[in-house]
């Protein structure tokens, strides 16, 4: 449960300082920031040790600022502040209720919002929330920097567009419309788990009680981190949004979705939870929009 | 494959030449002989019993290389009390019959230290923010009581006081 | 001058300010001199032999002092003792073996090497560099299986896989079947789990050629670990120390087997002339430790239909993994487990067939409940499965069938001294609000929401005696104490019992503060040291409540005369009886003339510093050592706990709405720390029943390797837990006084069990398999409901 010698160590202190050495190293470096992930693997010696870039004195990458009226969150917020933000809590509530639910008080007080993305677990809480949410992130390297939708960034388990020298700075939230409400709910086995179903949804209203526009994103399900359900949503769009459509969606939506079988569930219980949390989530998202007011 | 390092550890100064895969549990058990922290899992950073209070917010140090703590300020269990005196919620953890073996009790006494610095009196939240940290004697009941105690103890303090209490 | 008696008082714990500043001892903590530190190589394998090791790139890495293997350890020979083994009524095969294997490993993390080196971080990296040559072997993983006439043998030189088989008989069972108006017959399943203490293993062993052996152990019986350590290593049990320092982390029946670790690290010790430390991590800890339950029962009850019970048959299946067990062999808890399976209920005519075989597994280990989880969940199942089918409510089904009189001897040869189960039936029932919790749950289910109630009884052993501890681990049932003072006039209570967070401590100095009429500050209490605590068994089966604090009563009840003496001779007074004397206040006086006292100071002075003061004749020293051996064969308390939860079928969730134990004691020297051994005992077994499970896959690899796949319930997952007194003493103690801890977890999952297959009544779920997880209640919903569509 100890690491293997860990070559070098740096702890640099500006961005770029940080940048030049992750081009530098390239995959011969770990990124420790959080460490909530990166130090178990470490420990178990499932990853090996390299090097070391220690980026949490890098203060530039740690900052929460509006941009075009949506949120420019740096990747070395912790999720305690995410979860806790008073403007997160209101434009984008899917990933302050994600920021919530992931691991315990002292895994979120170093645990950074952009970790769990990169790590791109399947059962990870953050990236569902963040898809509903048509997040970006943006990402610097040598050739300087871009932005990458968070679906074109996370493209399958453990798997991410980023390059071997590239960094993530932030993640970029959209203007929320007026009258829009997020959600994200997780079903663990326990109080402290992994999700066997994350369910995120940002729906906006529109006129006549109908649902403008919706986003669905399940997480926990084996075959991506992000499961885009587009066949729910089409279901969804545009309809008057009653008891009658979540009724019918109880029934339908897990038709929808493949689920799989794993050590926390049954695929068949998976569909059966799917069934249950998407008329949930809708429901709460519904409710938020209207507290939204904008 | 070591660095120098400067950690201020309940107050005090150290300067320490560590190996860079030293875990931060180890840092303090180990080199500086504050055997108050415990390990009581693996790899895998769940059990909590390692936790302490790094640049004022809860962690589990098990999940930190003692090399990341350069120029930082840590404070573990052997710091929270004054002298003689017990900080309220040691206090109130002994009155309450909240520990057993006290194995877990200093993951607990740092936990709830920073749970209590704003403190929600609801025993289901006190509850979930003690959800890092197992015990296995207790059943967890007499130390929500004890959480409890603290909490309306702290409450009734003058707010210097109540900071004396709070140094990271 | 007389002040209030300590017995009795919820007096928070001496134990705790070293704990709560950080300055607790526990085997980790302790640093010796050029200590070296250990780590051990395990198989990844259920089943293989061992082709080959090639430990020199090991060997070779900078800070690596030695690697071993199993053939360094051969000579020594196997584990033969007598003691390391039960010596119970039935048919026992028993599994020989040595400190580390040879040629064959027999589950996931059994011992393959072994590296010493300057700490854990260069051990580990010297354990990547051993290359094992593994010949993967069939896995029988089966218990089932391991029945069969044609299955493989794990011990190739068995007759068959069953470490321990026995037939308990009593009265006419085939009579009462064949009587009975309706007989209900089941399955019951216990899943693998345990008692998992937070502090894991450690092992801290010095050797030298003046002292001999010194162990420091995280262990509830330092007599005993050292006994069989001298049998083993054929050393005199003088040149052997065991310490328990005075703080390990929880035990819960964990701590107690002889270990092979300890042997491998002593002999590190002994050969490599250094201190060798090893320290357990929690993957290591899941793998070999803490695993029980694990039985299967084919139970049936014959009934009359008026809901009496004519008689029990019982097919019971224990799974003990590879039963490499010192001491335990992995089936004293499947046996001592069906001595209680009929518990609390009045069962005169039983069969029951127990049968223990042997796995590529882990062996079970002792945990917290002993064997009776599983038991106790079936027959508080049955009896509620049988009430249902009779019509009769679960509250009447109990009133009819539980033991009514005491003392009272069950069919398997328990006997129960005294307790009060209609009484405790009764408080638990008012205490739930039962007639109105059956009104709340048919409005409830009109609303189409899913609430139950659901009870279970339990006897729990107060200590064991003799008369069983000897056949079933050669170990003795007496609880003993040695009570010296100081010079100054200090009280020095030494026992045989360490505490592994009891608050063994507080509690004698209290019942010890009383009969001395000092305070509980002034009784310095140790145990755990064997060269300084008498010898003892250890701590167990709920010992110390009846046992061990009788002990420490008549220890110092026996230096009272004595003290009385001098105190009479230096007050120049007639030499009465002891009961002319009172103590009290730190002072010894005549009855009703508090004047003329004497300090313990000045007495404990005269004996030791001035013995030409005594009373002619008296020889110096003030101590007294007392053994406690109850006059009976069995003591128990007798408890009842109740359970409402709501359940949600959707989802399978059950949420907890309130869990009430009414308990007996017999007597709570301390009611705070009685009460905190019932919330831990009752957590335990919620956290069993709920979410914890050992797997092992097809290959018999185990996947539960963190505390992230090995759910111990943390506080959001608890609810709170009542507890209410209804304390019957003993009529075989001075106090009445009983013992308290295993008894609550085996307790929970028959009261939730009733309670989730209450709420799901009308939906028609029978639940005879733990763990409750949500998916499991689902399907049971699912099926059912399929079952209905038919």
């Amino acid at each position: 449960m100890y690491p293997e010698p860990i070559e070098q160590y740096f702890q640099p202190t500006t961005l770029a300082a940080a940048l030049q050495l992750v081009a530098t190293h390239g995959s011969a470096a770990h990124i420790l920031a959080g460490g909530q992930s990166l130090v178990p693997a470490l420990k178990a010696r499932a990853v090996p040790a390299r090097a070391l870039i220690d980026i949490n004195r890098v203060t530039e990458l740690a900052t929460l600022t509006t941009r075009a009226g949506g949120l420019w969150l740096g990747a070395l917020l912790r999720l305690t502040a995410v979860a806790r933000d008073p403007l997160i809590g209101r434009t984008a509530s899917a990933l302050a209720d994600a920021a919530a639910a992931l691991g315990d008080r002292q895994v979120r007080n170093r645990a950074t919002l952009v970790g769990s993305i990169v790590w791109a677990m399947h059962w990870g809480d953050i990236a569902p929330a963040a898809a509903a949410l048509d997040a970006r992130l943006c990402l610097a390297g040598p050739a300087g920097r871009r932005e990458v939708g968070i679906e074109s960034f996370v493209v399958g388990p453990q798997l991410t567009v980023l390059g071997a020298q590239e960094m993530v700075l932030a993640l970029l939230l959209p203007a929320p419309p007026p009258h829009t409400g997020s959600c994200y709910l997780k079903h663990g086995r326990v109080v402290q788990d992994r999700a066997t179903l994350g369910i995120a949804v940002c729906l906006t209203r529109g006129p006549e009680g109908r649902c403008a526009e919706v986003r669905i994103a399940l997480g926990g399900l084996a075959q991506h981190p992000i499961c885009r359900a587009t066949q729910i949503e089409e279901r969804v769009r545009g309809q008057i949004f009653n008891a009658a459509l979540l009724e019918d969606l109880k029934h339908w939506a897990s038709t929808t979705i493949t689920t799989h079988t794993d050590e926390l569930a049954s695929a068949a219980y998976r569909r059966q939870l799917i069934g249950v949390y998407v008329p949930r989530a809708l429901e709460l998202a519904w409710q938020r929009s209207a507290e939204s007011g904008r | 494959m070591n660095r120098a390092i400067t950690v201020r550890v309940n107050g005090t100064l150290h300067h320490e030449t560590v190996d860079h895969r030293l875990l931060l549990s180890d840092f303090l058990r180990e080199t500086l002989g504050l055997t108050g922290t415990h390990v009581g899992c693996g790899y895998e950073g769940r059990c909590g019993v390692c936790t302490v209070v790094y640049e004022g917010v809860a962690i589990k140090s098990c999940l930190m290389l003692a090399v990341q703590a350069d120029g930082a300020a840590v404070l573990s269990v052997e710091g929270l009390a004054r002298g003689e005196e017990l900080h309220p919620l040691q206090r109130a953890m002994h009155d309450c019959h909240g520990l057993q073996c006290g194995f877990c009790t200093p993951g607990f006494l740092l936990t709830m230290y920073e749970f209590l610095k704003t403190p929600v009196s609801d025993p289901n939240t006190i509850r979930a923010a003690m959800n890092g940290v197992l015990c296995r004697c207790t059943g967890y009941v007499h130390i929500v009581a004890a959480v409890e105690q603290a909490a309306r103890e702290l409450a009734q303090m003058d707010p210097d006081e109540r900071a004396r209490w709070f140094p990271l | 001058m007389s002040t209030a008696p300590w017995v009795g008082q919820s007096l928070p714990r001496k134990e705790d300010r070293r704990l709560l500043t950080g300055e607790g001892q526990f085997v980790s903590d302790i640093v010796l001199p050029f200590m070296l530190e250990a780590a051990f190589l395990r198989s990844p394998h259920a089943h293989a032999r061992i082709l080959a090791i090639d430990t020199r790139a090991a060997a070779a890495l900078p800070g690596v002092v030695a690697v071993r293997t199993g053939a360094d350890f051969a000579a020594l020979g196997p584990i033969l003792s007598d003691l390391s083994v039960p010596n119970l009524p039935g048919v026992t095969q028993r599994p020989v073996f040595g400190p580390m294997p040879v040629d064959e490993v027999l589950y996931a993390g059994d011992l393959v090497a072994v590296v010493v080196a300057k700490n854990r971080y260069v051990a580990e990296d010297a354990l990547q560099l051993i290359r094992v040559d593994y010949e993967p072997l069939p896995a029988l993983l089966d218990p089932e299986l391991a029945l069969a006439p044609d299955a493989p043998r794990v011990y190739p030189e068995w007759r068959d896989n069953l470490v321990y088989a026995q037939e308990f008989r009593h009265g006419d069972a085939a009579a009462a079947f064949a009587q009975a108006d309706v007989i209900v017959a089941e399955r019951f399943r216990g899943h693998r789990c345990g008692a998992t203490p937070m502090e894991p293993r450690a092992t801290l062993a010095s050797y030298t050629r003046a002292q001999g052996l010194t162990l420091w152990l995280t262990t509830q019986r330092s007599h005993i670990k050292r006994h069989l350590l001298g049998e083993y290593f054929k050393m005199p049990d003088s040149r052997i120390r065991v310490i328990a320092p005075p703080d390990v982390g929880g035990g819960f029946g964990v701590k107690a087997p002889l270990y092979r670790e300890d042997l491998v690290i002593c002999q590190l010790a002994m050969t490599l002339g250094k201190s060798v430390r090893w320290i357990e991590n929690r993957q290591e800890n899941l793998a070999n430790i803490g695993q029980e339950r694990d039985q299967i029962h084919d139970l049936e009850l014959a009934l009359r239909r008026d809901g009496r019970i004519l008689g029990l048959r019982d097919r019971m299946l224990a799974d003990c993994g590879d039963a490499r067990v010192p001491i335990y062999v992995s089936f004293s808890m499947p046996w001592l487990g069906a001595m209680y399976l009929t518990n609390g209920y009045d069962i005169p005519n039983l069969e029951i067939d127990l049968k223990c075989v042997v796995t590529h597994k882990a062996g079970l280990t002792p945990s917290r409940a002993f064997g009776s989880f599983v038991p106790r969940f079936a027959i508080d199942r049955i009896v509620d499965i049988a009430a249902r089918r009779l019509g009769l409510d679960p509250l009447a089904m109990r009133e009819i069938n539980l033991i009514k009189t005491f003392p009272h001897d069950t069919a398997t040869g328990v006997h129960c001294d005294s307790g009060d189960f209609v009484g405790a039936l009764a408080k638990a029932s008012a205490a739930i609000g039962y007639a109105d919790f059956r009104r709340a749950q048919t409005a409830a289910r009109a609303e189409g929401r899913y609430v139950g109630v659901g009870f279970s009884l339990g006897i729990e052993f107060s200590g064991l005696p003799s008369q069983i501890l000897v056949p079933m681990e050669r170990q003795p049932g007496f609880g003993v104490a040695s009570i010296k003072l100081d010079a100054d006039g200090g009280v020095q209570l030494a026992h045989g019992d360490q505490a592994q967070g009891q608050g063994h401590d507080t509690t004698l100095s209290q019942v010890v503060a009383d009969e001395l009429g000092v305070t509980p500050e002034d009784v310095k209490v140790t145990a755990g040291d064997t060269q300084s605590s008498p010898f003892a068994a250890g701590t167990l089966a709920s010992r110390m409540g009846g046992y061990t604090l009788s002990a420490a009563l008549f220890a110092a009840r026996g230096l009272k005369p004595k003290l009385a003496a001098i105190a009479a001779h230096l007050l120049q007074l007639p030499l009465g009886e002891v009961g002319d004397f009172e103590f009290a206040g730190g002072y010894v006086f005549p009855l009703g003339d508090p004047a003329r006292r004497i300090s313990l100071a000045r007495i404990a002075e005269t004996a030791f510093l001035a013995p030409t003061e005594l009373p002619p004749g008296m020889e110096g020293g003030l101590e007294f050592t007392a053994h406690f051996e109850a006059a009976t064969s069995g003591m128990q308390s007798t408890n009842v706990h109740v359970a409402s939860v709501e359940v949600f079928p959707e989802t399978g969730r059950v949420k907890i709405l309130r869990y009430v134990a009414v308990d007996d004691a017999g007597m709570a020297v301390n009611p705070m720390l009685v009460r905190g051994q019932i919330h831990g005992g009752v957590a335990l077994g919620i956290s069993n029943a709920f979410q914890e499970e050992f797997l092992y896959d097809a290959q018999g690899r185990q996947t539960t390797d963190t505390l992230q796949n090995y759910l111990i319930a943390a506080a959001g997952d608890l609810p709170h837990i009542e507890v209410i007194e209804h304390h019957v003493p003993s009529p075989h103690t001075p106090l009445g006084s009983k013992g308290k801890g295993e008894g609550p977890t085996g307790m929970a999952p028959g009261a939730l069990g009733n309670a989730i297959e209450d709420a799901l009544s009308p939906l028609g779920v029978t639940l005879t398999q733990m763990p409750f997880t949500p998916e499991r209640i689902w399907r049971l919903v699912a099926q059912a409901a399929g079952r209905g569509q038919e």
